[in-house]
């Protein structure tokens, strides 16, 4: 399938941005698209926009697409606003690519923007906890830290992962975060510093949790034909699999895997005629660094069981098995979560059009690139699979 | 109005107000689908299986068995002071599981996952009830 194409992308500086609002950090994202873009005008090529904004309550803005499509010029154009708690990114992107092939617009723009930080922690651990089900889970005081950590228990009671194993992915991720200027925390940590920071919920402790950041990503999104007016390289959507589960993980039959992505990544695989095998790097949601391990199960880098093992062997640095994260992750990039999904595919689309050499993280010949979205603890997944 | 858990953010309906009322009685209340014969714990009042609402309460026996854990030691706002605290998943009968505190751990072995458990009715202040878990 090469039907639909992305022609350009772009990316604000992800952290605790005092300096801007949601507002802001869209702009910033849409303006990094524009300079980097090869051959296009958004006043003129742009047919729609799709806006991806998870929650209202961070930043207090009521039906932030009208604020955002106007601070990025593009008022009177139609627009939609999209919702899928973490996954939102790559719904947005999937609701473009629905839009353009089905042939009710050629060019659409996405932009992914969160605003977290206005809120204090406290406040933004209440709001995430009440993504668990209100009625049943939200009166325990589950946060979600809380959600991954009884996966992690189960995951290490059952197959024997270790907290050395997790926090060899928080190693890896802040190693390669370190060297991404538009990451959230820059800084290298070592296994010992990993291993024994403070306890936030047993047995993941604040190295295994991703950052609470504000953000934006951007990217558009066109029909093939047109792609190669827009960029001599433009990378194509090859496969999209989607899948969901309950909404208390406590009806779960297995704690171990996100069924969802289960059904998200073989569909996806299907539709773009490949397997695990064939991706060369993976931008996968690691909210937490037991969700790493879990994804390299559910898509199939590794045997149920097997993800921990592969984390401490470093098969996911570039030159392993699978180069996964390797702009940083959600843990040292950052988690603006409207903006992920979309920040995943500005990283692919960089990764394979070759223009991270001068960051020290470029996937030499990269050809294929896989992004794994998790909203919620698997109540949304999106997998996409990316090609030149 | 009895309520149920430590907290709630939704309006009460009917139908949690019955639960409530049940647990303070001792009974721990699961529901079964009359048509289709699919069981829900927590309870549900409709079934996502078959559409009907022709439901009928059962039971929960107090035995069963700790699925997973965590400890939570930076608790939402709505628990700053209760931190930490024990949040589990309990298996009990019929494969019936739910999420609930896990009290009255005194070792490791409490803890360990596998073991027996038994869910047990707890009052509240200002009249709330919850279900708790306890190593048995």
């Amino acid at each position: 399938m090469n039907d639909v194409a992305i022609v350009a992308a772009g990316q604000s500086k992800f952290g605790k941005r005092t300096d801007a609002g949601l507002r802001n950090l869209a702009f910033e994202a849409v303006k990094d698209l524009v300079e980097h873009a090869d051959n296009i005008s958004l006043k003129e090529d742009i047919d729609a926009t799709v806006i991806g904004v998870a929650g209202d309550e961070f930043n207090g803005q009521g039906a932030p697409a009208a604020v955002l499509i106007d601070e990025i010029g593009m008022v009177g154009k139609p627009t939609i606003r999209v919702e899928s708690a973490c996954a939102t990114g790559t719904a947005a992107i999937k609701t473009a690519y629905s839009l353009v092939k089905s042939g009710l617009h050629d060019t659409v723009l996405v932009v992914g923007v969160e605003k977290m930080t206005a809120v204090s922690t406290a406040k933004a651990t209440e709001l995430m906890a009440r993504a668990g089900d209100i009625r049943w889970e939200y009166p325990f005081g589950c946060t979600f830290p809380g959600f991954y950590a009884l996966m992690a228990t189960k995951h290490m009671e059952e197959y024997g992962t270790t907290k050395e194993m997790l926090s060899s992915v928080s190693v890896k991720n802040h190693f390669y975060g370190a060297k991404n200027p538009k990451a959230h925390l820059r800084k290298e940590i070592t296994l010992e510093e990993a291993m024994n920071s403070i306890m936030i919920a047993h047995p993941l402790n604040l190295y295994d949790c991703s950052l609470i950041s504000d953000g934006a990503a951007a990217v558009v999104v066109t029909k093939a034909d047109l792609a190669k007016k827009y960029t001599d390289t433009p990378i194509y959507v090859r496969g999209i699999g989607s899948g969901s589960d309950t909404m208390q993980i406590s009806r779960r039959p297995s704690l171990t895997s996100l069924t969802g992505a289960r059904i998200a990544a073989q569909a996806a695989y299907k539709m773009a005629g490949v397997g695990p095998e064939d991706i060369d790097l993976a931008e996968v949601h690691d909210c937490f660094t037991i969700a790493e391990i879990i994804a390299y199960e559910d898509l199939g880098f590794a045997k149920p069981g097997e993800g921990g093992k592969l984390a401490l062997e470093g098969q996911t640095y570039i030159g392993g098995k699978v180069a996964v994260n390797v702009d940083g992750g959600l843990k040292s990039k950052g988690h603006p979560l409207g903006a992920t999904g979309v920040s995943q595919a500005y990283e692919i689309f960089r990764q394979l059009r070759g223009e991270v050499a001068s960051e020290g993280r470029q996937v030499d010949g990269a050809e294929i690139g896989l992004s794994h979205n998790v909203g919620q603890t698997g109540q949304f997944v999106n997998v996409i699979i990316y090609g030149r | 109005m009895k309520k149920f858990g430590y907290v709630s953010v939704e309006h009460y309906v009917p139908f949690m107000q019955e639960f409530a009322e049940e647990l303070e009685k001792g009974n721990i209340i699961a529901t079964k689908c009359k048509t289709c014969g699919t069981e829900y714990f927590p309870p549900r009042e409709e079934c996502g299986n078959c559409y009907s609402t022709d439901m009928e309460k059962i039971k929960i026996e107090p035995e069963g068995t700790l699925v997973t854990y965590t400890i939570i030691h930076v608790p939402p706002e709505s628990h700053a002071n209760m931190a930490p605290y024990i949040v589990a998943v309990g298996e009990f009968n019929n494969g019936l599981r739910t999420m609930a505190h896990l009290v009255g751990v005194t070792s490791m072995d409490d803890l360990k996952v596998g073991r027996k458990i038994k869910i047990v009715v707890q009052k509240l202040e200002n009249d709330r009830i919850v279900y708790k878990f306890v190593p048995a």
